[in-house]
């Protein structure tokens, strides 16, 4: 199939004549630079640059011709060109804009061109720039997925979780892929910080709903990381020491290409060693990662060699060091990955890339010698063929076949008695077909279908997207998107902790969930500086799960319908506010949500709809930083949400317990989730200021996590033992200030 | 002036952002008087004692003779015959069977009808069939072989508490209780064990145990919900926890008890972030008509130990 359609492609490629191809990289490390509007403004031809950098302008006369690429944060690159009938290759690099001293450049591209980025065809899309995220206030250090949190729309669980919970889905709904490789437990320290690396990230693309067709697995959202590639010019050490960690990057130039390995780990360990001698019993922790990559031009053709891995491992071990008593949980993710990317022509862009991702966690304890063990592991091989054809500058088309082996183990055992013995090893196969067009002047449509078949449910779909972007006004814009979303595999959390998670596939027993998304969002971006949106949104879901707590102690069962509540429904609904000041000293954003998620269950609450735990009314963020004179940036984000609904009590009673006859006091739960926990609020604050450092750049700062110490809630519980039942709001984090160091030479 | 005008906003500021409440807030919406009807069958046993009272504000102190229900007509029905229940005058929603006392029949449906004033309330369970164990054994827990076969209860409370092979050490060997069939109409099973020397010494002792862990230990405990694969049960020892004499009981439980006990997560304290903690809190399922609580049974057999402590007292 994608070997006729290559044929097809090429044929028809070479019926067209001069186009003009090549990367955009950044003019400072090589690094390629993704998303670029490419514009030859005289002639009214244009396109955007792939997510690797690549672009192709096709049906360029001959003659000498103005060309402009351009892309925030970076100034405007323009040149002439002259063309005679052959196909040009262009490397084209850009440079930094001083964006944060208040230095504009003066953007000479027309609107109509630069609109043409993705995130301006896409709905609830948005790209994050990794020195901001670094900037922002945090606790211990800097953390992507926690700095997401701060978005509208997208919310956590708690303090000390870095879970996304995107417009009202659970955490196992965001697909979240670091160069392209799923990631099944994206963090460290049971959810406290996420497992990407801030040294390391290049790029941060986030679909908040209505994601395109070359994405599919999960029935919400898709956060895109991609880490450097690697400093092309020159060897550059960078890194950090913050109270929680240390992190190390080191890149160079590796022939004609590149190569880059950073690494982060606690030093909790010593610590916790030295309290250990001072008597009192803590486990011992640690958890530490390491990323690489290589890059390599293959030949003068323009095709790449890419190899990239990730591992990460967390490892608590707590020795209560007699009655043979013990407790010992590891956890960790493995990805490795590598891509060729071939030019079948300057206007047909392939890639072929062959990945493995593995999550596996083990709980080993023993109390008393009753030994305890829970293991589970998940592990993908994927094959991925993609095809970008740049038809013109009206049109990109887009295909590509995934196939993926996944297998799951998940193995238990309670007092030397075998427990669950799951082994699957299902497949899924996806094909995806997208068309980029561009209607009219400023007007864009991308009509895509992704088709999929899961064998342990022996599930086909077919699933349409869409999504339309059109010009109404000067500055303003609306859009539309939608699409089916479908999801096979199912994590099994608890919300609290993140350790002991795990992935199962749901079989034919419960099926997949599927979902049904519509966005429209209206758009102003008077300036470059600003730009202001809001989109409303709603999403239909069936077939959802949640674990069921109530089966037996050694149930055995694999089934799904045996370990889950089955055929849930729900809804998630809002509108997102979101205004933005992107370049001068003081940048940030506000955002707002007012969104609303129900969950309906026959097996839960006697069929009544609830509100689960991370639905919010009200959701505000303030984000801000503030470039002080050329050494200091001040930065603050203040946050205010609904409180989180919990289950409260209705009722005291007394029962005789059937197995012990002891008469035992009882609360009665009122109607799932039917009361509030208080509102939450929270402001962060940072210093920083630039200093020498051994001749190279580096920062110092300082930051406060709760600046005002606000003890917001958690969770709620109950001491049903206590003669009067005294419910106890258990707190969150105080204030929690921190400094540390960041340097690069 | 400004300097108390500043000192004003930043009180009002402070006390804005405090998130304290007082406990009574976090309650929902109180359903007291609900109806809660209490009584287990066992087979081959004598018809229990039903109790009848109501639920209470969760924030009062619940005190049973005030919420006992005194004037039920609780009668309880098996096939043709049908049995009325008096109310207990030395216990205040305590009702008795009638004298003499019948036995629990297996493999039977019993119907429990409660009314009060017009209220109706009331529920049916089916007894499962009698339960025999084939033998109880400790096993050594490195090779998972037979170390010794206990003596049973059946054998008579003496002898199986005077047989050496009943006198174990703590935290010596695995004990394993082995069922001779499935028993019929049992939906789970459930262990239970219950220490009979009410004064004897802790046999747990560790130095990661702080005073008030010891406070938590009971004499009483039963294990959650058990599907006991190929008839064997297995005791973990860090159920147990004093010195002493034992009951240990397998119960094969039926479709309202094993509902019950599953789905009642009251007893996990809260557990930080289990138990009653967030989604785990849920109204257990009582299969009862008009009340709340539970009218269930079982099949029971029976094992006496003694548990002896560790010589080196580890």
């Amino acid at each position: 199939m994608i070997r006729i359609l290559v044929v097809f492609l090429v044929l028809t490629v070479h019926a067209e004549a001069a186009t003009i191809a090549g990367y955009v990289r950044s003019a400072i490390d090589g690094e390629q630079v993704g998303l670029s509007v490419v514009a030859l403004p005289d002639l009214q031809l244009g396109g955007l640059a792939n997510e690797r950098g690549y672009f192709a302008v096709r049906k360029v006369p001959d003659g000498r011709h103005l060309i402009v690429v351009s892309h925030i944060g970076y100034q405007s690159y323009r040149d002439t060109i002259d063309v005679a009938g052959e196909d040009l290759r262009l490397d084209i690099r850009l440079r930094s804009e001083a964006i944060d001293v208040g230095v504009e450049t003066v953007i000479t591209a027309d609107r109509d061109t630069e609109v043409e980025q993705e995130r301006t065809i896409q709905t609830s899309f948005l790209t994050i720039e990794p020195q901001l995220l670094q900037q922002l206030p945090a606790t211990g250090e800097a953390d992507l997925l926690r700095s997401l949190q701060l978005l509208p729309g997208i919310q956590s669980a708690s303090d000390i979780s870095s879970g996304l919970y995107v417009r009202g889905g659970g955490p196992d709904q965001t697909l979240i892929l670091l160069d392209d490789i799923p990631l099944y437990n994206p963090s460290h320290a049971f959810g406290f910080f996420s497992t990407f690396n801030p040294e390391a990230v290049r790029d941060i693309q986030l679909y908040k709903g209505a994601y395109p067709a070359n994405y599919g697995g999960n029935l919400g959202a898709v956060l895109d990381v991609s880490n450097r590639d690697g400093n092309r010019e020159q060897f550059a050490l960078s890194g950090g020491v913050s109270l929680v960690s240390t992190r190390l990057l080191a890149e160079g130039p590796a022939g004609d290409g590149s190569w880059m390995v950073s690494g982060r780990r606690t030093y909790l360990d010593p610590v916790l060693a030295a309290i250990r001698s001072g008597g009192t019993d803590v486990p011992d922790y640690f958890f530490y990662d390491l990323n690489t990559k290589i890059t390599q031009p293959i030949g003068e053709g323009g095709d790449h060699l890419l190899l990239s891995a990730y591992f990460g491992r967390d490892d608590l071990d707590f020795d209560l060091g007699e009655a043979e008593s013990f407790f010992n949980i590891r956890w960790g993710n493995r990805a490795a990955m590598a891509r060729w990317t071939h030019l079948y022509d300057p206007a047909l862009f392939g890639e072929l890339t062959i990945s493995s991702s593995e999550y596996e966690s083990t709980t080993d304890l023993s109390f008393f010698d009753t030994p305890i063990l829970f293991q589970n592991q998940i592990e993908d091989l994927t094959l991925n063929a993609d095809l970008e054809y740049f038809r013109g500058s009206q049109n990109t088309i887009t295909t590509g076949l995934r196939a993926t082996k996944y297998n799951f183990e998940f193995v238990s055992s309670f007092n030397r008695e075998p427990g669950v013995d799951l082994h699957e090893s299902p497949t899924l196969l996806e094909l995806y077909l997208q068309d980029d067009v561009q209607l009219s002047t400023g007007t864009h449509l991308r009509l895509g279908v992704r088709a999929s078949r899961f064998s342990e449910a022996d599930d086909v779909a077919v699933m349409p997207r869409f999504s339309l972007s059109q010009p109404v006004a000067d500055g303003w814009r609306v859009k539309l998107g939608g699409g089916l979303y479908r999801q096979h595999l199912q994590l099994v959390t608890t919300e609290g902790f993140s350790g002991g998670d795990f992935w199962v596939p749901l079989d034919e027993t419960v099926g997949p969930a599927s979902s049904r998304q519509i966005v429209a969002g209206l758009e102003w971006e008077p300036t470059r500086k600003y730009k202001v949106t809001m989109e409303a949104y709603y999403t239909d879901l069936d077939g959802l799960v949640i674990i069921d707590n109530n089966s037996t102690v050694d149930n055995n069962s694999t089934r799904s319908e045996d370990v889950f509540k089955s055929d849930g429904r729900g809804h998630a609904t809002g509108i997102e506010w979101f205004a933005e000041k992107r370049t001068g000293r003081l940048r940030g954003w506000v955002g707002y949500t007012l969104g609303s998620t129900r969950r309906t269950f026959d097996e839960v609450d006697g069929g009544r709809s609830f509100a689960p735990k991370y639905d919010r009314r009200h959701d505000v963020s303030v984000v801000s930083s503030y470039r002080v004179g050329s050494k200091w940036r001040l930065g603050g984000s203040f946050v205010y949400a609904t409180g989180q609904a919990f289950t409260p009590a209705a009722a005291r009673y007394t029962l005789t317990n059937p197995a012990t006859q002891v008469r035992e006091d009882l609360v009665l739960a009122a109607r799932r989730n039917s009361a509030r926990l208080l509102p939450y609020h929270r402001l962060d604050l940072s210093a920083r200021r630039q200093i020498g450092f051994f001749g190279g750049d580096a920062e110092v700062y300082l930051q406060i996590f709760n600046v005002y110490s606000r003890r917001n809630e958690w969770f709620v519980q109950y001491d049903a033992d206590s003669p009067d039942t005294e419910p106890e709001a258990v707190k969150q984090l105080p204030v929690v200030p921190t400094f540390g160091l960041e340097f690069a030479f | 002036m400004r300097s108390l005008l500043i000192l004003l906003v930043l009180s009002g500021i402070w006390v804005g952002c405090g998130a304290d409440r007082e406990p009574g807030d976090l309650f929902g919406s109180i359903e007291e008087d609900v109806l809660v009807l209490d009584g287990t069958l066992i087979v081959d046993q004598p018809l229990p004692f039903i109790y009848v009272r109501r639920t209470a504000d969760p924030g009062q102190v619940y005190d049973e003779a005030s919420y006992g229900v005194t004037d039920a007509r609780v009668e309880l029905t098996a096939g043709d015959t049908q049995w009325s229940y008096e109310a207990d005058p030395a216990s205040p929603g305590r009702y008795r069977p009638p004298t003499p006392t019948p036995m629990v029949e297996p493999s039977k449906a019993y119907r429990l009808e409660v009314r009060i004033d017009g209220e109706v309330a009331g529920g049916v369970t089916t007894t499962p069939g009698r339960m025999n164990l084939r033998r109880t054994v400790l096993l050594d827990e490195k090779t998972l072989e037979v170390v010794d076969v206990l003596v049973p209860f059946s054998a008579g409370a003496d002898s199986s508490f005077a047989s050496p092979t009943n006198r174990l050490i703590y935290r010596e060997g695995v004990l394993e209780m082995q069922l001779a069939e499935p028993v019929a109409g049992a939906i789970a099973y459930q262990l239970s064990l219950t220490g009979l020397d009410r004064d004897s010494d802790f046999v747990i002792d560790a130095d990661f145990l702080e005073e008030e862990d010891y406070e938590e230990f009971d004499r009483e405990g039963a294990s959650p919900p058990l599907e006991v694969d190929e008839g064997l049960a297995r005791v973990p020892w860090f159920a147990v926890a004093f010195e002493g004499r034992h009951i240990l009981r397998l119960f094969a439980i039926d479709e309202n008890w094993f509902d019950f006990i599953r789905t009642n997560l009251s007893d996990d304290d809260g557990g930080g972030f289990g138990g009653l903690a967030g989604d785990a809190f849920e109204r257990p399922i009582f299969r009862l008509d008009g009340a709340i609580g539970l009218f269930g049974s079982a099949a029971a057999d029976s094992v006496g130990i003694v548990v002896l402590p560790r010589p080196d007292g580890d």
